[in-house]
């Protein structure tokens, strides 16, 4: 179990320490920042839709916004809103634009969330526009996202991060903050926080309860994506000379991840196994057994042989299309 | 009300999930199955005009409702859309922050050409949008919510002055 805890550990660092907007956001390369605090950091774009263009990324090492403490995601939320009206005043901008990719399909091109804040004006040539149609299938969307999302929002936060992300996460500040405030008052408080945040995880019937939402293998999906398509893209982007330096970090980050393969092979499937018992135990609790069937494909795939399943699926899933 | 959008959330026919302060909703005109939006209960016509909280839950939803499409219909990925003021695109008179399912081929695009921009107008603009952002009070209104970060904030914001006025008036002695 600490093995376990410990390699996922060393993971994250490792991809958080090759991520080119962690560096930026520690400042670790220059950047034009436009506000900063303890949580998020708003840069501009160096290649700009519009000038103006904003970047706001919180600090934490996220692929996806829901792996994101709640808090931080409300704080992006206010900034993202005052950053708007900054746009609108500075630049004199007509409306703003606010955009966040999740998964290479959507968009995202590096593996950190990020919003975009898109100054506009009335004869720019950006579109944003999105098609319309007419409503369809009401009855079964209603059906099947709306028990999903009531659940969801039942959920405490604690459970909807999952046990061990969110010890991680807690962690992750911990260092954070150790390594900014050398043992300033605030990250004193922070590390009180989070042993209580802790304390709070010890509660096993968590795992239970979080049993059908995995960010975990999502992130890894869609991070798997992301590597293959930078993979492409080494081939073929040698003319942008800003992405040259995250290739360089990624091509680092595919081979340390070869290296661990095995472990990360093992470590998988021992959490499908665990998250599968938990389910089982929730299944006779409640009578959802159908409100997951995608999760319920992936243990049923992970039981077999394990990660060639997983990249052929993963592939199939993300790969087209790039 | 006048809006649309708030009836239909009176209605409830469309609403999958509702609180005191916010709905997630299927949206009336979808671009694709799956397309939710999350809209505020009051009648908000602009982002500027939400309250902080409410933006700050509306964001929050958003977050799991694109769990929910991740896990429920599949999606391969998912967009987050505030489209705020005409300019932007919006065609509803309601500031909602939208929520796409991705999947492959699935003809959609919101994508932009980057374009070159020099170090001197970066410069500019990052000097212009400083200043105007200390103006708004960011920081302040932020520490409130958040009173940890009070103390940190101090010795940055001090920096950033000194670096800006030297940058302003440095480019002031450039005709």
């Amino acid at each position: 179990m600490e093995e376990e805890t410990s390699l996922k550990d060393a993971e994250k660092e490792i991809s958080s320490q090759q991520c080119l907007f962690c560096a930026l956001a520690a400042r670790k390369i220059p950047a034009k920042v436009v506000f900063e605090d303890e949580h998020c950091i708003a840069m501009l774009d160096i290649k700009p839709a519009v000038p103006g263009h904003l970047l706001v990324l919180p600090k934490d090492h996220v692929m996806i916004l829901a792996q994101l403490q709640e808090k931080k995601i409300e704080h992006l939320a206010r900034v993202i809103k005052q950053l708007s009206q900054v746009l609108l005043r500075a630049v004199k901008a007509r409306g703003t634009t606010t955009f966040l990719a999740q998964g290479s399909y959507a968009g995202q091109k590096a593996p950190h969330v990020m919003f975009h804040i898109i100054p506009r004006y009335e004869e720019d040539k950006l579109n944003f526009d999105i098609p319309q149609n007419e409503i369809a299938n009401i009855s079964e969307l209603i059906t099947i996202l709306r028990p999903a999302l009531e659940r969801i929002e039942a959920l405490p936060e604690e459970a909807l991060l999952g046990k061990k992300q969110r010890k991680e996460k807690t962690e992750e500040d911990e260092i954070l903050s150790s390594e900014e405030e050398e043992g300033e008052v605030g990250g004193e408080r922070e590390e009180v926080q989070s042993t209580s945040d802790e304390e709070n995880e010890e509660e096993t019937s968590e795992d239970a309860i979080f049993s059908g939402l995995d960010f975990g293998s999502i992130a890894k999906e869609l991070e798997g994506d992301e590597e293959e398509k930078e993979e492409r893209d080494e081939e073929s982007s040698d003319e942008e000379e800003g992405e040259e330096e995250r290739s360089v970090n990624e091509e680092r980050e595919r081979e340390q991840k070869e290296g661990e393969g095995d472990k990360k092979k093992q470590k998988r499937k021992e959490e499908k196994e665990k998250r599968k018992e938990g389910k089982t135990k929730k299944k006779s609790e409640k009578e959802d057994v159908e409100e997951f069937p995608l999760d319920d494909e992936e243990d049923e795939e992970g039981n077999d042989d394990v990660e060639e399943l997983n990249l052929d699926e993963l592939s199939e899933r993300f790969g087209h299309g790039l | 009300m006048a809006c649309e959008y708030c009836e239909m959330i009176q209605k409830g026919e469309l609403v999958l999930f509702q609180d005191k302060e916010i709905a997630v909703m299927l949206h009336p005109r979808p671009a694709l199955k799956g397309h939710v939006m999350v809209v505020p209960k009051e009648h908000y016509a602009i982002m500027e005009q939400i309250p902080h909280e409410v933006i700050a839950k509306m964001m929050v939803h958003a977050s799991r409702t694109s769990l929910v499409l991740f896990e429920q219909l599949k999606a391969q990925g998912a967009n987050v859309l505030i489209q705020n003021g005409i300019a932007a695109g919006q065609t509803i008179p309601n500031t909602v922050i939208q929520v796409l399912p991705r999947y492959g081929g699935d003809g959609i695009s919101l994508t932009w050409d980057p374009q070159e921009a020099s170090e001197n107008d970066l410069k500019e603009m990052e000097i212009k949008l400083k200043e105007e952002s200390q103006h708004m009070n960011i920081q302040k209104e932020v520490v409130q919510q958040h009173p940890i970060e009070e103390r940190k904030e101090q010795p940055r914001k001090d920096q950033n002055d000194q670096e800006e006025n030297y940058l302003i008036k440095h480019l002031r002695r450039v005709p």
